[in-house]
C-alpha cells in the first residue's frame, strides 16, 4: 500500500513528494503531499487535548 | 512503540524486585508522542514530554503519594513497591535546559540528545527517600522486524 503508492508515484515521475496516510493503518486513506509541506515541522503533542499536566499522564488514567 | 513498550514491561519487573523507581528514556527528540504513548502501553505511572516542561519536586511529591513511605514500611499494602516513569529524551525542567551527551552534533546538526533518564535516577536518590536506575532504551527502539501492519503498508 504505501510503499506501493510512493513507487507508482516514482514510476510517474512525481518527485519531491511523500506518501500521506490519514485514519487508521491499514484502513487509510494515501495521498501525496508536497514535501515542502511538512519540512522543518515537527509532530508534538496536544497537551490541551491528551496530556494531563498535573499528573503528567495521559488524560482519564495514571496515578 | 512496541520495542519501548516492551522495555517498559521488562523493566517493571527488576524494578518490582528491588524497590525501584524505574526511570526509561525513550527517543522522540522534542517531540513526546513515542514517550507517552509507549508509557500508556507500558503502564508508566508518570511520563515526562518535551511539550510540557516539569518541575522536579511536583513528580517527588507525586512518587510520595503513590510509594509512600517505602523504605520505613517495605510491605506497606497501601502501596506499590516501585514505580515507573517514562521520561523522552527532549523533556528538560521548568528552569533548565535540555540534557544532551556531549557537544557534537549529529549528521543534521542537532545537538545530541540523550542521559536525562540517568539525571533523573541521580536526582531521585539524592533528593528523596527512594531508590532509582535508569534505562536508555536507545537506538533497538527503530530495529527488530516489521509489525504486520508494517508489512501491510510496505
Amino acid at each position: 500500500m504505501f510503499g506501493a503508492r510512493a513507487a507508482d508515484a516514482v514510476a510517474g515521475g512525481d518527485f519531491g513528494k511523500m506518501v500521506s496516510a490519514r485514519g487508521i493503518a491499514p484502513a487509510c486513506d494515501l495521498s501525496l503531499v508536497d514535501i515542502s509541506t511538512v519540512l522543518g515541522k515537527i509532530d508534538t503533542v496536544d497537551v490541551a487535548r491528551v496530556y494531563d499536566t498535573d499528573r503528567h499522564h495521559l488524560k482519564g488514567i495514571g496515578m | 512503540m512496541r520495542n519501548v513498550t516492551e522495555v517498559i514491561e521488562r523493566s517493571r519487573t527488576p524494578a518490582g524486585s528491588h524497590g525501584w523507581v524505574q526511570v526509561i528514556e525513550v527517543m522522540g527528540r522534542h517531540s513526546g508522542h513515542l514517550a507517552l504513548w509507549s508509557g500508556v502501553a507500558g503502564q508508566a505511572d508518570i511520563i515526562l514530554i518535551p511539550e510540557h516542561p516539569f518541575r522536579y519536586e511536583k513528580i517527588y511529591q507525586h512518587l510520595k503519594n503513590h510509594l509512600g513511605d517505602s523504605k520505613a514500611h517495605p510491605r506497606d499494602p497501601q502501596h506499590p513497591r516501585y514505580s515507573v516513569i517514562v521520561v523522552a529524551e527532549g523533556a528538560y525542567a521548568e528552569d533548565g535546559e535540555l540534557i544532551i551527551i556531549d557537544d557534537r552534533h549529529d549528521a543534521f546538526g542537532h545537538a545530541r540528545l540523550g542521559g536525562i533518564a540517568e539525571v533523573w535516577a541521580q536526582r531521585i536518590m539524592s533528593d528523596t527517600p527512594y531508590d532509582a536506575r535508569s534505562v536508555i532504551v536507545g537506538h533497538p527502539q527503530r530495529g527488530g522486524p516489521p509489525s504486520p501492519v508494517d508489512r501491510i503498508m510496505g
